[in-house]
């Protein structure tokens, strides 16, 4: 008789083991599947909610002395060269979404009021290159300002009403009236950068660049703290600016995406390990429990390639399944959460159907090897040593 | 002595079993042959060796001493592979526990023999009074109608040589009958029986018996 049918006459009569061994498979390549499958979306969910908590890295002109910088709220008119900017995307900085920024305090009137603001051009986020471009910061078309809320309460402007405002001679249509924010750009005026080198006069001048930090990598490849990695390279990038690091900010984020990612792996590796001992254990077990069965195969003439052909139709079906509901409940669970889960970058599921067929193929060899190897070797035994001697 | 070439050579045969550092001999110097058409009864007390001596000859035990000829080849010298070829074609074997499988209807686990077709197994499941059970599990069965299955198993395709561990051991007088009558005229047929026993009168229908107690043969001692 085929080892085939002999395998389904036996899971057919063992019905119940064999269904605790499909639902174990499929619990733990389905768990695998719904954190593998939807990895990446995962990773960039938490990338853009860590990078809308705003820059973490200021880099200044040399000349300026922080303590007054910070004294002042943050403000310095000290400037420096705007090319600093395509340098550091030239050298690879480890940033991203770096905005130049050229600020002053300036008279800003509408009609009949008037009120000193901090006036400050800025342009789009500039990414750096084959890192994530979704900008930061959109650019403020020319001719058009965005208001904070406290200094377009001082000048009377209403939110959504037309406005203008004129800032040293230059006439500024209101593009909107921002949120309160609570810090100093609540009393701030946004334009573009270039208007703001015009209307400033300070051609082709900055007087800082905000980014946000990338140095997770470099930081875990050279065992180096972020700031070290940062303040290495503007070194070698210029002496003309030094730079200023949100301390908790930065630390936050990092730490976020490092958690993030290290929780993921470390759950990931105890469902592979768990799979290939339950896999393997079941297996055993089921041949263990067998062996008399195995001493009569032997004893009617079956050899053992016969008889681990046997078992391995039985672990292969049965993983089969297992992997194979598992992972389909795993995706479909997935696909389903992703709607709630990636608010911020709408990604609806971007599925990975590598890491799934990985998973399933790994849970069908686990099967193979634990499925054959225990009746290889029961099956090397005299018949007279296995009879009677299930365990 | 049978003038044809002898079917079975047991020669200086020994068995030791060593267990925790305990070594209990079974028995020592076992010599017989068996030649086609022999009818052969192995008697003895409960735990004499009657089991472990069929497990050597049957190629399915390897005894600590002595050697066993099968059909001409040494037995336990052959590779494994051979060994189970001869005990797939050549050998049919039934246990004392039985060991049916459980998940087979009776025709099937007369089948599991080789190159056994379903009629041939539904025939000696009629012969020995089961034809009416053939889809039954051996779960459903008593063990005195498992004990038939078993022999069913060992003899349906057709070996030179028949081991029996007690056929008889649960069964009414009527069925030992049946069943002494099926091996002896399996016998007669031309096919060879080895059957461990405790009726009390073998030598009634046995052509030798095997006495394990005496003859040169050692009891069951533990050192
Ligand atoms: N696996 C084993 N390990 C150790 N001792 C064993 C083992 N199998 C059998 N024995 C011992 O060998 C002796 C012979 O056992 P065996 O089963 O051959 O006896 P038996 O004559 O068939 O008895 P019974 O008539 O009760 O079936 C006994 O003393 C038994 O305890
Ligand atoms: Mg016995």
């Amino acid at each position: 008789m085929n080892p085939f049918f002999l395998a389904l006459r036996e899971l057919h009569y063992r019905w119940k083991s064999g269904l605790v061994f499909v639902l174990i498979v499929a619990s733990v390549t389905g768990t695998l599947a719904y954190f593998s499958v939807n990895d990446a979306s995962f990773q960039k969910e938490i990338g853009r909610n860590v990078r809308d908590l705003g820059s973490n890295v200021v880099i200044l002109p040399a000349a300026v002395d922080q303590y007054s910088y910070h004294l002042e709220g943050g403000y310095s008119e000290i400037t420096m060269d705007a090319d600093l900017v395509s340098k550091l995307i030239e050298y690879r900085a480890s940033l991203n979404h770096l905005i130049p920024m050229l600020e002053r305090r300036a008279m800003c009137s509408t009609g009949d009021r008037q009120s000193i603001g901090r006036v400050v051009g800025l342009s789009a986020s500039i990414a750096m290159p084959d890192r994530p471009k979704a900008p930061m910061q959109r650019s403020i078309p020319a001719g058009e300002l965005q208001l904070g809320s406290e200094l377009a309460r001082e000048l009377g402007v209403e939110r959504d009403a037309k406005a203008q405002v004129t800032i040293a001679g230059e006439v500024f249509k209101v593009q909107r009236v921002n949120r309160s924010s609570g810090t100093w750009q609540d009393s701030a005026a946004f334009i573009d950068l270039v208007s703001a080198q015009k209307i400033f006069e300070l051609p082709e001048r900055v007087s800082r660049i905000e980014a946000i930090e990338c140095t997770s990598e470099q930081c875990e490849a050279s065992g180096l703290q972020s700031s070290v990695i940062l303040n290495n390279e503007i070194e070698k990038i210029t002496d003309k600016a030094s730079f200023l690091r949100k301390e908790e900010m930065a630390e936050a984020r990092l730490s976020v995406r490092s958690v993030s990612r290290e929780n993921f792996l470390v759950l990931q590796n105890v469902l592979w390990v768990f799979l290939g001992f339950t896999v393997l254990g079941l297996a055993i077990l089921n041949s263990l429990s067998r062996k008399s069965e195995i001493g009569v195969l032997q004893a009617v003439g079956y050899g053992r390639y016969r008889i681990a052909a046997l078992f391995l139709v039985r672990s292969l079906l049965l993983a089969g399944m297992g992997a194979a509901v598992g992972v389909t409940v795993g995706m479909l669970v997935s696909v389903e959460q992703a709607n709630d889960l990636f608010v911020m970058t709408g990604q609806k599921s971007s599925l990975d159907w590598s890491a799934a067929m990985t998973i399933g193929g790994v849970a069908f060899l686990l099967a193979v090897l634990g499925g054959c190897m225990p009746a290889l070797w029961a099956a090397g035994e005299n018949p007279a040593d296995l009879i009677g001697r299930d365990s | 002595m049978s003038k044809q070439a002898p079917l079975l050579v047991v020669n200086d045969l020994g068995h030791m079993f060593s267990n925790r550092g305990q070594k209990v001999h079974v028995f020592e110097k076992c010599s017989f042959e068996i030649a086609p058409t022999q009818f052969v009864a192995v008697q003895g007390a409960s735990g004499s060796g009657k089991t472990t001596l069929l497990l050597a000859c049957g190629g399915m035990l390897a005894p600590s001493s002595g050697e066993i000829r099968f059909q001409g080849n040494d037995l336990f010298t052959l590779p494994s592979s051979r060994r189970t070829k001869i005990r797939a074609v050549s050998i049919g074997y039934l246990f004392q526990t039985l060991e049916l499988v459980p998940y087979l209807d009776l025709t099937a686990n007369v089948r599991i023999a080789t190159g056994v077709s379903s009629s041939v197994a539904n025939q000696w499941l009629d012969r020995l009074g089961l034809g009416d059970r053939c889809r039954s599990y051996p779960r459903e069965l008593s063990h005195g109608q498992r004990q038939r299955v078993a022999l069913a198993r060992a003899i349906a395709h057709e070996p030179a040589l028949v081991i029996a561990d007690e056929p008889t051991g649960n069964l009414d007088s009527r069925n030992s009958e049946l069943v002494f009558n099926v091996l002896k005229k399996y016998a007669q047929d031309g096919g060879s029986v080895l059957m461990a026993t405790h009726e009390a009168q073998p030598a009634a229908f046995a052509d030798f018996v095997i006495n394990i107690e005496n003859l040169d043969l050692l009891k069951a001692k533990v050192r």
